[in-house]
């Protein structure tokens, strides 16, 4: 569920939420509406992230003509996302180019390197990254055909797993 | 056939396959159920319900390297497991670092990883001429059960089915015998607790849903103790159910739906229509099968 938020010049934290609708009811419940606007995507009428990202790049472009920065935490998003805006920048860029060999950078991305992200830095009591011991999987049925296999070496691996009886599973491990 | 029906050295020779045919020299992986099927290897706690453990895992022609913490390869059968497959463990961080020195060593280098299953951390560094955006090696290979799996996936059934047998009892005993009202939350509690009965059993594979009523058509509904949303389960109201476990050998995932006294004429009307639908879709055949 990707969050956006978002600032321009005119208001100061203008926050903007996006999410998928089986959150929105959830969504609406929580967010206070004075300071957040709900973005329901796939909703008619409502941009995608992609698309409200790349028409303020524009319109930032048009009227300071230098690139929007937008800040990114690169552990948190897919690299399919990165690209997707990266791409839709350099089209936006293209589209508002006076020398088509020329098109203006409307837009970066900011990875914020060495910074903390945003949200981050205001989660209080956040538990570490957790180191919960992996285990072996070795499936119940390998057990079983391992029990099985000192007293009927003869039998086919398929013609066995009707007969496996559960207790095997549940006792051999 | 030694570990949930292939064994790691053999997905690893189908990856290396694959990264021939695409003329790559290093195949990541960032999805964490991608790399607990490649190492034949689950988790407990790191996600919730989830089997999985957090972790990065690279491929190359002559190196298998698991990137995770030192804590999570700590039991000697697992650390036993990944050296007899010949994986290296390396620190959970240095995947990145890792990736731009595969890329450095040679620049005709090539790096296989699929931009919708890895997060940019990882992609920003591989230049597009070296990069080889794909559907990964793992995935086919997981949409493919082998027997070992399929006979896993019947087995967590069994025991789920019975755990949920005893379950229906029990509520069936409460509000029709007893006459007493159940509240969500216990519902849940004792549900559960049945599944954690069942031999193999590991944790439930997503939180319970239980929703009395309106509830019921509340997606992804979690009962709790204090909500003003809590309701009780008597004679007169409808309930769905929708619950599951993680077992050793596998997952469930069950949604009923019951009514426990005399439903309107409403509410027959509408389940045997979802019901219509239901045997609709299981009776259909698979496009192209």
């Amino acid at each position: 569920m990707p969050y956006l938020f978002s600032h321009s010049p005119r208001y100061f934290f203008q926050h903007n939420i996006s999410s998928t609708y089986r959150y929105f009811n959830e969504a609406t419940l929580r967010l206070d509406a004075n300071h957040w606007e709900l973005m329901k995507q796939s909703q008619p009428k409502v941009p995608t992230i992609t698309k409200y990202l790349t028409d303020l790049a524009t319109t930032h472009y048009q009227s300071n003509k230098s690139a929007l920065r937008v800040g990114m935490d690169a552990y948190v998003h897919s690299a399919s996302f990165a690209k997707e805006l990266n791409d839709a920048f350099a089209a936006a860029g293209k589209d508002i180019a006076e020398d088509e060999n020329d098109s203006p950078v409307v837009a970066v991305i900011d990875t914020l390197d060495g910074k903390p992200n945003i949200v981050d830095s205001i989660w209080e009591e956040r538990p570490p990254l957790p180191k919960n011991p992996f285990r072996v999987h070795v499936s119940c049925i390998q057990n079983a055909l391992d029990y099985h296999s000192s007293s009927l070496s003869f039998v086919l691996i398929p013609h066995l797993f009707p007969f496996i009886d559960l207790k095997y599973c549940f006792f051999s491990q | 056939m030694k570990y949930a029906g292939m064994s790691v050295e053999d997905k690893v020779s189908k990856i290396r396959e694959g990264m021939t045919e695409k003329k790559a020299t290093l195949a990541v992986f960032g999805a964490l159920d991608d790399i607990a099927y490649l190492f034949n290897v689950r988790c407990m706690g790191d996600i919730e319900t989830c089997p999985v453990g957090i972790a990065y895992a690279t491929v190359s022609h002559d190196e298998v390297t698991l990137y995770c913490d030192e804590e999570k390869v700590k039991p000697d059968d697992v650390a036993a497991h990944l050296q007899s497959a010949n994986v290296v463990v390396k620190p959970y961080d240095n995947v990145v670092l890792d990736v731009q020195s595969h890329l450095a060593s040679n620049t005709r280098n090539k790096v296989w990883l699929d931009n919708s299953r890895s997060n940019y951390a990882v992609s920003r560094v591989i230049p597009e001429a070296n990069l080889v955006d794909a559907q990964n090696a793992v995935t086919p290979m997981k949409a493919c059960k082998n027997t070992a799996e399929m006979e896993g996936m019947r087995q967590a059934h069994i025991v789920d089915g019975a755990a949920m047998a005893h379950f229906m009892a029990w509520l069936e005993h409460a509000i029709v015998v007893e006459g007493r009202s159940v509240s969500e939350v216990e519902i849940d509690l004792v549900l559960t607790g049945y599944r954690a009965q069942q031999p193999g059993f590991k944790e439930v594979s997503f939180p319970t849903i239980a929703g009395v009523g309106a509830n019921g058509a509340i997606v992804h509904y979690r009962a709790a103790e204090g909500s003003d949303l809590l309701k009780y389960l008597d004679r007169n109201q409808p309930i769905l159910i929708d619950s599951g476990g993680q077992y050793e050998y596998g997952t469930t995932d069950v949604t009923r739906t019951w009514h426990l006294g005399e439903a309107t004429d409403e509410f027959k009307e509408m389940y045997t229509r979802v019901l219509k639908g239901n045997i609709g879709v299981d009776t259909m055949i698979f496009p192209g099968a």
